[in-house]
């Protein structure tokens, strides 16, 4: 720790920055491969010179971490994954086929894994290496968490599809969370040859209500021309836990990539999605629904840039606050000079069900081509009392009104997801249940 | 009596100097159907809504009361579930909400408050049917959202749809005619005939004669400035369209001023 060059930070930053180069000088100490170490000394480096971001950085203005900061995080003990049974995982699991890929306090477990023989040639699923992560660098723009996430890094998940091959079943990747306290950071490579398709569902549960985790996950999703990717990302973590993610996906000429993000736990939380067009006639969907109550904060991010051509984009996010929830978005279209005949549209749609609950919502175009047509529209409002009105008029209560209500309003984006219809139930009844 | 209505006076909640409904007197037996007419502003619309429970308006004087139990005192969807029906003059639009499930909770609904099982998706399904027979409406209706993309016409027999699925003791139909093409009032009018019967009653407001040509009315109101000016029997419908509301509103304020 010779060249600080850190900005100042609070003592409560100073202190959960020391903890986790803490944490990474005792993961070091159990490493063998050379080039990983000096990978997380690197991000050391990068994490002192930025420190931890406060409300006073544009990007964090709405959303605090000193809740996160006040925590006491540790690693994983690494546990006989065994003691964990099929049945306790239950609650967790689809009732359609998936390839099944299950880590416990991320830990990869095979025999809680399932659904193999789905696996075709030109699939391949390896626990990367620390070679495999040397090749994976995060861009210089990377903020803290991401840092944190390489600081950390262990083990990462490298997903790849060869050229034309259509994965008809869910890949479903499970990250199961059993000892309060700890913090994983989970690193996904997904790579998708050309005109290769894939399904996937990323799932974050904690295994009891207890336990207090800190997901920290950093993603990177390659689309080859003419690739499709139908991502699910499930955050459905205990109610006092954090999450913070930050994927990438980079899309060639004519790859389509299709993401809705669900977030149904944690009491902090910040999903961000970058998607990078740079063949032409791509198209990509970022969807979120975010269904808060309590005192969650639940942040979703994106930053859409487009490169290329004939590019379409289209974002549809979804809020129901109740109680003192708060939701926060922050959404940035980007269309380059070059990036003609680009089709962008961004909606933010918020009910709020108390008058303790908040929404801040910032949407964004930045233009420097001159064909295209872009959009954002924002809005946010209390239940329309004519629509319950109208169904307390038929008989309905007005308990069960406003829940029908709400549901179809935040299930709009997954009513227009194509997936197989188990599995378009299977999620719209995880998010039910929140409700 | 099923419907008994004495001095009712009422007021927008939030804008207690305006008075819209002033002393309103109305009795409807079972069996009976009333038609409601009366120019624009009248208070027809208030007078169904506070009969339906709409909270935006507050009742400062005078009773309802529905088979002698007090109507005021109960929430709209216990209204609801007693036996009252609204067909609304603009119906509602619910995005992402079927008429499947939306119909499905309010039969059910009713079902419960009857001491009836609830039909399950089949069973509603086979009993929609029935009704979507009845009322000429399109095949895939239960699969859209509650009038979503309705035209006008469109909406207002989806009320009167929902009115046959529930079969109410009371039903309310507040200009369900207007908008309506000729073959959609034939359609409609069948609807509110078929659902005729000695138990069950309507009060149907309306401007025109045309939809009262079809279901014949017992009694013939006009309501104007909050009160019922004067009531009639079918031949009064003829008398309005002949000579309009003027006459019958000067001999009112007359005796107002006179007062
Ligand atoms: N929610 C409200 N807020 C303010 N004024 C209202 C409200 N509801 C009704 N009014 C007023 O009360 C009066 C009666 O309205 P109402 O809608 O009952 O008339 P109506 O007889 O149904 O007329 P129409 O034939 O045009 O449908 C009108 O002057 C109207 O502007
Ligand atoms: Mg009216």
């Amino acid at each position: 720790m010779s060249s600080k060059t850190s900005p100042k930070m609070s003592p409560a930053a100073r202190q959960f920055i020391d903890k986790v180069i803490g944490l990474s000088t005792s993961l070091n100490a159990q490493t063998e491969a050379d080039a990983l170490v000096v990978k997380r000394e690197a991000a050391q480096q990068q994490l002192l010179s930025l420190g931890l971001p406060t409300r006073k950085d544009e990007d964090w203005q709405y959303t605090s971490i000193q809740p996160l900061l006040q925590q006491d995080f540790r690693l994983s003990e690494t546990v006989s994954t065994a003691e964990l049974s099929l049945a306790q995982l239950e609650p967790f699991l689809p009732d359609f086929e998936t390839i099944r890929l299950v880590f416990v306090d991320g830990e990869f477990s095979e025999s809680l894994s399932a659904g193999f023989e789905y696996i075709p040639d030109g699939l391949s699923i390896e626990m990367a290496d620390a070679d495999a992560i040397q090749s994976i660098a995060l861009p210089e723009t990377a903020d803290a968490f991401q840092w944190i996430n390489e600081l950390l890094l262990d083990q990462g998940l490298t997903i790849q599809l060869d050229a034309q091959i259509v994965l008809e079943v869910p890949l479903h990747i499970l990250f199961v969370q059993t000892q309060s306290g700890t913090v994983l950071t989970p690193r996904l490579q997904v790579h998708l040859g050309e005109a290769a398709q894939c399904q996937l569902l990323q799932h974050f549960v904690c295994l009891a209500d207890e336990t207090l985790t800190w997901v920290n996950g950093v993603g990177q999703i390659t689309l080859e021309a003419g690739a499709t990717c139908k991502q699910v990302v499930l955050q459905d973590l205990s109610d006092s836990s954090f999450y913070f993610n930050h994927q990438t996906t980079t899309q060639a000429t004519n790859s389509n990539f299709e993401s809705t993000y669900l977030a149904l736990g944690s009491q902090l939380s910040r999903h961000h999605s970058v998607a990078q067009q740079q063949g032409d006639a791509a198209e990509t969907t970022q969807d979120s629904i975010v269904p808060g109550r309590d005192q969650q904060l639940l942040d979703t991010r994106t930053l859409t840039q487009h490169h290329a051509l004939h590019g379409q984009s289209r974002q549809l996010h979804k809020m129901v606050l109740g109680d003192a929830a708060r939701g926060v978005f922050a959404g940035m279209i980007e269309v380059a000079k070059g990036a003609q005949k680009t089709d962008g549209q961004m909606d933010i749609k918020s009910l709020l069900l108390s008058p303790q609950a908040k929404v801040d919502a910032k949407p964004q175009l930045e233009i420097y081509a001159d064909d295209v047509k872009c959009s954002h529209g924002c809005a946010a409002g209390q239940i329309d009392e004519d629509q319950l009105f109208y169904a307390q008029a038929r008989g309905i209560r007005r308990t069960d009104a406003m829940q029908l209500i709400t549901q179809a309003f935040l299930l709009e984006p997954l009513e227009k997801f194509q997936v197989q219809p188990a599995m378009q139930a299977w999620l719209t009844q995880r998010v039910v249940d929140k409700l | 009596m099923l419907l008994s209505v004495e001095n009712l006076h009422a007021q927008v909640a939030d804008e207690p100097e305006k008075a819209i409904l002033k002393g309103l007197n109305l009795n409807v037996k079972p069996g009976e159907v009333h038609a409601i007419m009366g120019p624009n502003g009248a208070g027809k619309s208030t007078l169904s809504s506070v009969l339906a429970g709409r909270e935006d308006y507050e009742v400062t004087a005078g009773t309802v009361s529905l088979s002698g139990e007090d109507l005021l005192e109960l929430s709209a969807e216990e209204r609801a579930r007693k036996g009252v029906f609204l067909a609304f003059q603009y119906p509602v639009e619910i995005p992402g909400v079927s008429n499947k499930l939306f119909m499905q909770t309010a039969v059910n609904a009713i079902r419960d408050e009857q001491g009836l099982p609830a039909l399950d998706m089949f069973d509603f399904d086979t009993y929609a049917q029935s009704k979507i027979d009845l009322l000429k409406m399109p095949k895939n209706l239960l699969d859209r959202s509650v009038n979503v993309g309705f035209s006008g016409g469109e909406k207002k027999r989806n009320d009167i749809f929902q009115m046959a699925l529930l079969e109410p003791k009371l039903c309310i139909l507040d200009e369900t005619d207007s908008g309506l093409d000729i073959d959609a009032m034939k359609v409609v009018a069948n609807g509110v005939n078929s659902l005729r019967s000695s138990d069950r009653s309507f009060i149907v407001v309306t401007h025109y004669q045309r939809l009262l040509d079809y279901i014949k009315p017992d009694f013939v109101h006009v309501l104007f400035d909050g009160q019922i000016i004067q009531s009639g029997g079918f031949e009064l419908v003829h008398e309005l369209e002949e000579k309009g509301y003027d006459d019958l509103i000067q001999a009112h304020q007359q005796q107002q001023t006179q007062k």
